[in-house]
């Protein structure tokens, strides 16, 4: 007894031990991080801030604390956000924003986290397809009053306020939640060089069929040459979805619902655009690619087409020569529309600020029209607010092949797959599985397509079911009117 | 006799090399893909030994990003994490393989189904434990994180290395007229090295390697780890493959070092002298 | 000891009780304020899941491979590494490194390597004149799942070569001496003396780490994202997916119960059928 009274206390004194352990090395973090600037300081006031739970507007002498988030960062972007800042900071004296950021791999479910804990940053961007989870959940606030009031509040350019924030979002969820930061569209990458070998033009490149023919014509295993940098993982669906969706001229249901992916157009569709893959003319690898690997692909020299956004002018550029590689205008139907999509990251005030109308005035500072710009310029994004269209930094090199893309009458914003629930669901797992159990043959292109569209079918026709109010999602033109 | 050590001595020169070659070259395409410019590193004509080799990668990391930051974020993380599994584990493990109570099996079953709570689950009431107690955003949450996931662990695999020693030994000092505690230290302990600093390499890498405690519990950049800090490198559209290698690389160095400490004690710990005398 | 296990029972506790209560409820995290009872709801649409049966095999299949081969090149290792021999010390340095990468660096690296188009291992088994046609690993739903079981061998290796190796440093060179003098030939020496001493290390070894290779979803999700077509999902890692991309935490808590249930019955059994309890009376 003796013994298992000592043992006990000798555990006793260990764990004691570990606890002065645990507070001393708190001790030193804090010691440590003091040299860093930025760090333990704000972390400390943003909770006294926290404490006082007052949502009104800081005291006159108080500093208000907010944290800035984004969910893509990279090295050139997060300098620009950190100038910007610093700059905000500096006119604001009452205010003081910290920036941060999560890789985008991990974002949505740290946001998620985040959400379900109320510990949400103040201010954040989020991607489009987060907006109706957000909103459900409460984690983000309407901006409609803050909009209005603000002396920029009608200078957005058409597409970002018709489509953007009044189309995708008040018409179906009675208000605005975010606002775009900058548009990204999608081009063709393309390698001239080869275009060139086969005997065509860029310009034959303006229509699918042009597309198509290129894709088949440059291929040649023996060179270790694919036409397409073919997605087959991570959203691929998605991507083939843009050609799919707009061979159906933009109308994925019927009024009661019923998906439109498997009448014979979609199958049709469905089948040209996947057989790209099966007969030869993408790496057979591709079936497990995403935005990285297709990219890579493409700047390896492995293939000849890319269809991918803005940004991507970058990286291309880094790792290809000038004579290799340039970028065309996303390719037309038949019927002379250009069926695409052109989305943008969004920035949201979220329900855990305290102080939602500072947040508001951090934003509308991002948001400013030169402020835009120059952030939109690091990040090749079209700008949001008017007068960007004759600044030289988007009207010429090769972000003018995109804005022109944007201004084309015949641009038509493909559908949303829906605004249920399982929308999340569909096109990060469902879509992509669907698509690669055909591409692997262990299903028929009719089996896919019919599963796709009962899966939609009964996610819309449900959704109509529990909120009559929302209407169906449509085709929609840049001045805000539905395709029918 | 001759022959048959001379081919015992081939075989595991055959084994040791084969293990060698196994681990090498997948850091070898690490190290060399960190001494690649940008337009060498995805090429089709791929390159074995860099065409131009340089050190820009490692400067950008060095120069250009927090990353020493982040490196001394990562010691403190880990060092301090896995003193406290020691801490906790020797005499919890010493418990558990010498002491006969109720229950014992329960513990153990316990202490295994804390293990089986896939961390996906895990993160939400973690979150929400945290913002009560106001550790959010800091290094302490993540000692924190690391000394509960790693502990149950290591309390298990102590109490394994406690009971590969024989009981024999102790009631043999305890005859010599060693108290429990002197046993306990003066013999027990010293032949418990190897399995003491096993455990504590394993707390270290546990909590060196996390990457999904530091991404959910750590938003500002001045308290990243190396793995957090590792991860930026993976952008939407492309990965920044020179870089992130020269990173993985240097962030190779403090373990390469504590291994290559380590694994004298693992092996000249073997101190059956002490259980001799 | 009471103190250590209040901690845990805090942060391990209440998660557990968190997840169970979750399993019976419809809980999404986007409807909060719509959290109800839900009986065996989600449980039932595990068992509707058409997918489930395949992955479950998967899971199988990617469990038992990943740990036999983890263990047996592991004590290979241990045992090669046993007698000292020159240059052992820096040896065992450079072996041990897989361990120290994490899941997220091997996987992507892994990834790359193994690309079916420009990753090295498809060029110099070209070179090498091993294969005639680039080998799809990851974009073939035969061969994507035993890729990811090379990455996570790869790195696991070091973790059994230390463990066992030390267990076997701390064998009493007495007993061996002892067995000798007895007349016991190397092999028996082994089986009747090395082995027992050394069984508590494996047994509870090869327990965690089947915990820990069931629950590991990074790995995959890095390299294939559970595809093509569920064709490397795990049970966790499509748990994993689904969590987040269902935001159903409810469905994925029953899931989460069902692995506990299932790995419980588990170790119960190799606890029973390793007769672990005595081992240490063995000696």
């Amino acid at each position: 007894m003796v013994e298992k009274h000592l043992f006990q206390s000798i555990t006793a004194v260990l764990l004691a031990v570990s606890l002065v352990a645990l507070a001393g090395c708190g001790g030193a973090r804090t010691g440590k991080e003091a040299d860093l600037k930025s760090g333990t300081e704000s972390t400390q006031t943003e909770t006294d801030g926290n404490e006082s739970g007052t949502k009104d507007s800081a005291d006159a002498g108080e500093v208000v604390e907010l944290r800035f988030h984004d969910c893509i960062p990279n090295p050139e972007r997060e300098a620009k956000f950190k100038e910007l800042v610093e700059r905000f900071n500096e006119a604001n004296p009452d205010i003081k924003v910290t920036f941060e950021s999560t890789p985008w791999d991990q974002a949505h479910n740290k946001m998620v986290t985040q959400g379900s804990s109320d510990t949400l940053p103040d201010v954040s961007i989020i991607h489009t397809s987060w907006i109706s989870e957000f909103s459900t959940a409460g984690w983000v606030v309407p901006l409609d009053d803050y909009i209005a009031g603000w002396e920029y509040g009608d200078q957005f350019i058409p597409y970002a306020r018709n489509v953007l924030m009044d189309y995708d979002q008040k018409r179906v969820y009675g208000n605005i939640y975010g606002i775009p930061d900058g548009l990204t569209i999608s081009g063709l990458y393309v390698r001239k060089d080869w275009v060139e070998e086969i005997g065509m033009t860029l310009e034959d490149l303006e229509t699918w069929d042009g597309v198509f023919e290129a894709i088949e014509k440059m291929t040649d295993p023996a060179k270790n040459r694919y036409g397409l940098a073919f997605r087959g993982s991570k959203y691929g669906a998605y991507q083939m979805g843009t050609y799919l969706l707009g061979a159906l001229g933009g109308r994925l249901y019927e009024e009661d619902g019923t998906c439109r992916i498997n009448t014979p157009e979609g199958l049709a569709a469905f089948e040209r655009y996947c057989n790209l893959y099966l007969d030869g003319y993408a790496p057979q690898d591709s079936i497990n690619w995403g935005y990285a690997e297709m990219v890579q692909g493409f700047t390896s020299g492995l293939s000849g087409v890319l269809n991918q956004t803005t940004e991507v002018t970058a990286v291309c550029a880094e790792s290809m020569s000038d004579e290799e590689w340039t970028v065309v205008q996303f390719p037309r139907f038949s019927d002379g529309n250009i069926y695409s999509t052109a989305d943008s990251y969004f920035y949201a005030v979220t329900s855990s600020s305290r102080h939602p109308d500072e947040a508001w005035r951090f934003v509308s500072f991002m948001l400013e029209p030169e402020n835009n710009m120059e952030y939109c310029a690091v990040n090749m994004y079209i700008p949001v607010m008017q007068g960007a269209e004759e600044d030289p930094r988007f009207a010429q090199g090769y972000m003018a092949g995109f804005t022109k893309t944007m201004n084309d009458p015949n641009f038509i914003r493909n559908p949303y797959y829906g605004y249920f629930p399982e929308q999340t669901e569909f096109t990060d797992t469902i879509y992509d599985q669907e698509m690669q159990r055909y591409l692997l043959g262990q299903q028929s292109a009719q089996e896919a397509v019919d599963n796709i569209a009962d899966f939609l079918t009964q996610a819309q026709q449900r959704f109509m079911e529990e909120s009559p109010q929302t209407p169906p999602p449509c085709a929609v033109r840049a001045d805000g009117t539905e395709v029918k | 006799m001759k022959r048959k050590r001379i081919l015992m001595t081939a075989g595991r020169i055959v084994i040791l090399s084969f293990f060698l070659l196994l681990v090498i070259l997948p850091i070898y395409w690490m190290f060399i893909t960190s001494l690649k410019l940008p337009g060498d590193i995805s090429t089709l004509d791929i390159q074995y030994w860099p065409k131009n080799p340089t050190l820009d990668n490692y400067r950008a990391v060095l120069g250009g990003s927090g990353f020493p930051v982040y490196l001394a974020n990562s010691l403190t993380v880990a060092v301090v994490s896995a003193l406290i599994v020691l801490l906790v584990a020797i005499p919890g493990g010493y418990g558990l393989s010498r002491y006969q109570y109720k229950g014992k099996g329960l513990t153990m079953t316990a202490f295994l189904i804390t293990q089986m709570i896939p961390l996906t689950l895990l993160l939400v009431p973690m979150f929400l434990i945290f913002s009560s107690i106001k550790l959010n955003d800091t290094l302490t949450s993540l000692i924190l994180l690391y000394v509960v996931l790693n502990v149950p662990f290591c309390l298990i695999t102590m109490q394994g290395f406690f009971m590969n020693i024989p009981t024999v030994i102790e009631e043999a000092a305890r005859i010599d007229g060693c108290g429990r505690l002197e046993t306990i230290m003066r013999v027990v302990l010293p032949v418990m090295l190897p399995g003491i600093i096993a455990v504590f390499i394993f707390a270290f890498i546990g909590a060196w390697n996390d990457l999904l405690g530091g991404v959910m519990f750590i938003n500002s950049e001045a308290k990243r780890t190396i793995p957090v800090g590792l991860s930026y490198y993976v952008g939407q559209f492309a990965v920044n493959w020179g870089e992130m290698t020269a990173g993985g690389i240097m962030a190779l160095l403090p373990s390469a070092a504590l291994f290559a400490f380590a694994q004298k004690y693992i092996v000249e710990g073997m101190t059956s002298g002490a259980v001799k005398g | 000891m009471t103190p250590g296990y209040l901690i845990l029972l805090v942060f391990m506790g209440y998660p557990l009780l968190n997840c169970i209560r979750l399993a019976f409820s419809n809980y999404k995290v986007t409807r909060l304020d719509d959290v109800t009872f839900a009986g065996f709801a989600n449980f039932r649409r595990i068992f509707e899941d058409p997918q489930i049966g395949m992955i479950t095999l998967n899971t199988l299949k990617f469990v038992v491979i990943t740990l036999a081969l983890q263990l047996i090149l592991g004590f290979i290792l241990a045992l090669a590494l046993k007698k000292p021999f020159r240059g052992r010390g820096i040896y065992q340095g450079i072996v041990f490194l897989p361990w120290a990468f994490s899941g997220f660096l091997v996987g992507l690296t892994f990834q790359w390597m193994f690309n079916g188009e420009y990753g090295p291992v498809n060029d110099l088994l070209l070179k090498a004149g091993l294969i005639h046609g680039k080998i799809s690993f990851l974009g073939n739903p035969k061969l994507a799942l035993y890729t990811v079981v090379a990455a996570l061998v790869w790195q696991g290796i070091p973790f059994f070569g230390i463990m066992l190796l030390a267990a076997l440093q701390s064998v009493s060179e007495e007993l061996i001496e002892a067995a000798k003098i007895d007349g016991a030939k190397s092999i028996q020496r082994f089986v009747h003396v090395t082995l027992p001493c050394i069984k508590p290390t494996i047994v509870s070894t090869v327990l965690l780490r089947t915990i820990w290779i069931f629950n590991n979803a990074d790995i995959i999700y890095i390299m294939t994202g559970g595809g093509p077509a569920n064709s490397s999902d795990t049970l966790s890692s499509y748990m994993f997916i689904k969590a987040y991309s269902t935001l159903d935490f409810g469905f994925a808590s029953a899931l989460g119960v069902v692995f506990m249930l299932g790995l419980t019955a588990y170790i119960i059994t190799f606890i029973k059928a390793a007769k672990y309890n005595q081992a240490g009376d063995d000696v």
